[in-house]
């Protein structure tokens, strides 16, 4: 049968393991629940909330970040720009994680450019102000180096979706062009603007890369202290591990199903009614 | 006009941001913590056995990885699509794990589950690929249905067969060449993925078996000079690939148009 | 009421629009009516404020608003696509404008449902545009543009989404709710019957320019150009000289006729001779003559259309005609010898 290997290896290499990873969350010897309690405890509740922090806030700024930029983009209505932007959105949303991380850390390194520039023309000397990019707000400095880009792609065709005489309609009604984009853009693209949030926090509430090489064990994060678990650099307590890990799919798995909720909500606004359904 | 203006400044504002840490990064591996530019980290990087080792490495991973996702991915999407919308659906929804199950949560898994018997496979190599391919799926699924809809394969493959051809035959015939730009497009997204790839090969190997990633990580922290240098590289590979993937698209489109003409 | 002179819009060297001048006076009723790609949305774009004149002037009464934002023009418009906002329901939409113009919520209210009335839409203000038919779509988007009660409306190809049968109910609504408002209208549209049997005044334009402006019955019966007679309905074009028997107007291969002229047509008569474009109705056919003037021809084709037959003749100067004849006269088939009277359609 031609479906045979595609569900052999979707079996094999994802649910059975990921079924494992449930069934072992509860289960040492007997039902339990002692693992779920530990990944409540201090250390690991604190790192629950840092990652919520950092994902809510990468996402939003990368939400209106994103959205601001496109629609600079599209109203702009420059093609060739808007190409050029969205190749170099592509290769940052997509492929530059681990790069990108090295490039954030030497420019604001010790003798980093912005380091240097801020010194030379501000007289401003970074590392006083207690600026540290292996903090919660550095991580999300450089966080949204990715998540921007990747919002600027997601909303692109949100807005090139949009009818000019729906602009048209509303300036003839006696909209400026602020009062359109509140009373009609920013409404009419809602839908639109929450499946992105959604999915820049998924981004960033499962990012590892970056988070591992600019921040370390300096910022305490669920996807940081799984890895640790793994590498054994904590007493090995895979119960534990997998509680974080399940809790880490629950949380996911809330942010897709906003994220197929926006879609429905799309979707309805679209469909038109065929033949006489609703006719008069 | 003011507005025009307003939206020229958020765009250059975009661009300062996206460059900063690039041109920081090009201008560190070049000049370091020193004055005179120099391209001696380059240099030092192409040498060392240590980078070439885990180039070939990466690019060998890579290159499994895009057959196995072709031979895996290719007929039961193709199938699915012409005569079993319903296992298509099936197969988008499965598509979609990676998003609920990150990368770190999946090396989790694996290293429990292929800890012991026969599946002992944590430490080598071998669980990468498969894993890099459940990664890309989602990305390569769409982009095949992408085509498959976008030259409406189920009335092509229905003409065939009215004219007489037998399914293998219209299999060879038909569908696969204009499978053939999916394949190629949704490879390449299979194949940058996987050069990049970090954390399962980290999590899952030990450190036992070096990739590009595994080693750009490494030269940072002992010299983040050839660090950096070698940041550049992957940078540009990236660069070059959806630049690549740009102008398959932009031929598709040409050859398109000389069809209908 | 609403002047423009002189207007003209190019799109980098492709000129869209050009040497347009009209005059609405209050309460008219005006169709622009031309092919696809003639220009009429960009004209209509310009004097809605939504696009920027490459030259000429629009007055809205004595106002020069040539420079005036879209807002301040106080102008309905409704668009071919309705363009209705598909988060708001139909009430809302109708109520959009007089909420940004801080309008008392109950006379909000009430101008709603009087607008809902007028536009046979009770039962449908708490619809959202997803949920409702084209055609009614179409009458909140007219529902909207009123709102505000705007001195002008502009309509923009306001039926040419629908389907034929609402279509028709359509017109008449919106002759009706044009005549109980009075507010003074410029349509859009590409379908001649649309445009004779709604516009006091009917414009109409080809390539950027105007060819012609006058009534419904002027630009049908006396059609000013040969564009005018192809685009507006069937007819067939005869060279005329002027009648030497002092009596009637124009002389055809011996046979004199009354017969309505435009301007140029007499200015060219003046001077030898004009085209003259007959409407196929306007032409009988006659088995004997009458007055041994009438011209001579041969039926080559004829095509039952239902309410007539539609007959080619050829006459004995090789000139094709094209003649409806009442369905219930008399036949004719290909080959039979005739010979044609042509009637004042004035008359
Ligand atoms: N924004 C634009 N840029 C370039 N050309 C345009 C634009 N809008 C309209 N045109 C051109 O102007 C001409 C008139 O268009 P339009 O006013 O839309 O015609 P109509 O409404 O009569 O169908 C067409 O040839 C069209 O291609
Ligand atoms: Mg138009």
């Amino acid at each position: 049968m031609i479906y045979g290997p595609l569900f052999l290896f979707i079996s094999l290499f994802a649910l059975i393991p990921v079924a494992n990873v449930i069934a072992n969350s509860m289960w040492a010897r007997g039902l339990t629940f002692n693992f779920y309690g530990q990944s409540f405890s201090s250390q690991y509740l604190n790192a629950f909330i840092t990652t919520l922090k950092v994902a809510f806030w990468s996402g939003l700024i990368g939400l209106i970040g994103g959205a601001v930029v496109a629609l600079s983009l599209w109203r702009s209505k420059s093609t060739w720009v808007t190409t050029v932007i969205s190749a170099m959105s592509g290769v940052l949303a997509n492929f530059a994680g681990l790069p990108l991380a090295v490039a954030f850390m030497v420019t604001f390194g010790v003798s980093g450019l912005v380091t240097n520039a801020l010194q030379k023309f501000f007289h401003f000397n970074l590392s006083q102000t207690g600026f540290n990019l292996s903090s919660s707000v550095g991580l999300i400095l450089v966080y949204c180096a990715f998540q921007i880009p990747l919002a600027v792609l997601v909303l692109l065709p949100a807005y090139s979706s949009l009818s000019e005489d729906l602009e048209a309609a509303a300036l003839s009604l006696g909209c400026n062009v602020l009062e359109y984009f509140r009373r009609v853009l920013i409404p009419v693209l809602a839908p639109s603007f929450l499946g992105t949030f959604s999915l820049l926090f998924a981004n960033a509430f499962s990012a590892y890369v970056t988070a591992y090489a600019i921040a370390g064990g300096s910022v305490n994060l669920i996807p940081i202290q799984i890895g640790y678990l793994i590498n054994g650099n904590v007493s090995l307590n895979v119960g534990l591990g997998n509680a974080l890990a399940v809790e880490e799919m629950v949380v996911l798995s809330l942010s897709l199903s906003l994220f197929v909720l926006s879609l429905r909500m799309r979707k309805k606004r679209r469909q038109r009614v065929k033949g006489g359904a609703i006719n008069v | 006009m003011f507005e025009k203006w307003i939206y020229r400044i958020v765009i250059v504002l975009f661009l300062t941001q996206v460059l900063v840490p690039f041109v920081g990064l090009v201008q560190f591996s070049i000049q370091g913590a020193g004055t005179t530019p120099t391209l001696s980290s380059f240099q030092q990087l192409i040498v060392n056995p240590l980078f070439s080792g885990s180039l070939l490495n990466s690019l060998f991973l890579a290159l499994c990885t895009v057959i196995l996702s072709i031979g895996i991915f290719t007929p039961p999407v193709w199938h699915a699509y012409l005569y079993a919308p319903k296992v298509l659906r099936v197969i988008e929804a499965v598509s979609f794990v990676p998003f609920v199950v990150p990368a770190v949560v999946l090396a989790l898994a694996y290293v429990q589950f292929f800890s012991s018997g026969l599946l002992n496979l944590v430490g080598t190599p071998y669980l990468l690929p498969f894993a890099f391919a459940l990664l890309g799926m989602p990305f390569y699924v769409q982009v095949l249905l992408n085509r498959l809809r976008h030259t409406d394969a189920l009335s092509l493959h229905e003409a065939a067969q009215s004219l007489g051809a037998t399914g293998v035959y219209a299999f060879m015939k038909i569908q696969l060449p204009l499978l053939r730009s999916g394949m190629i497009n949704g490879g390449l997204l299979i194949f940058t993925i996987s050069i990049g790839e970090f954390t399962i090969t980290q999590l899952t190997t030990g450190g036992s078996y070096n990739t590009l990633p595994l080693y750009l990580m490494i030269a940072f922290t002992n010299n983040p000079l050839e660090g950096s240098a070698m940041a550049v590289l992957t940078l540009v590979l990236a660069v070059m690939g959806v630049v690549a993937a740009l102008f398959f698209a932009s031929d598709k489109r040409r050859r398109v148009k000389g069809e209908r003409a | 009421m609403l002047t423009v002179e002189h207007l003209e819009k190019r799109f980098r060297d492709h000129v869209a629009v050009r040497d347009f001048s009209i005059r609405l006076e209050p309460g008219e009723f005006i169709a622009l009516l031309g092919p696809s790609g003639s220009g009429k949305t960009t004209v209509l774009r310009m004097i809605a404020g939504l696009l920027t004149p490459s030259a000429g002037t629009v007055y809205i009464g004595e106002r020069n608003v040539t420079n005036v934002r879209p807002k301040d023009r106080q102008i309905g418009v409704v668009f071919q696509s309705y363009a209705l906002f598909p988060h708001l329901t139909a009430g809302e939409n109708i109520a959009f404008a007089l909420r940004l113009r801080r309008v008392k919520k109950n006379e909000i209210r009430d101008r709603v449902n009087e607008l809902l009335g007028l536009m046979q839409l009770p039962h449908r203000e708490h619809y959202y545009p997803a949920q409702m038919s084209g055609g009614e779509r179409q009458r909140v988007a007219l529902a909207r543009a009123l709102a505000f009660r705007p001195p002008l409306l502009l309509l923009d190809e306001p039926l040419s989404a629908l389907d034929a049968k609402v279509r028709d109910s359509l017109r008449e609504l919106l002759k009706d709710v044009q005549r109980q408002t009075g507010v003074t209208t410029l349509m859009v549209t590409h379908d001649q019957e649309e445009a004779l049997s709604l516009a006091d005044r009917v414009i109409v334009m080809q390539t950027g320019e105007i060819e012609q402006t006058g009534t419904p019955k002027e630009v049908y019966h006396s059609p000013a150009t040969a564009f005018v007679s192809t685009f507006i309905g069937v007819s067939s074009a005869i060279f005329v000289t002027r009648a030497d028997d002092g009596i009637h107007d124009v002389q055809w291969c011996g046979y004199s006729f009354h017969y309505p002229l435009h301007a140029n047509q007499r200015r060219e008569l003046a001077a030898g001779g004009t085209k003259l474009y007959v409407r196929p109705e306007a032409i009988r056919l006659l088995a004997h003559p009458v007055t041994n003037t009438e011209p001579q021809g041969v039926v080559v084709f004829s095509m039952f259309l239902g309410n007539s037959t539609r007959v080619r003749v050829r006459m004995t100067d090789d000139t094709l005609l094209t003649v409806d004849v009442p369905s219930g006269k008399l036949e004719y088939t290909e080959g039979d010898q005739i010979y044609i009277q042509i009637d004042d359609p004035r008359s």
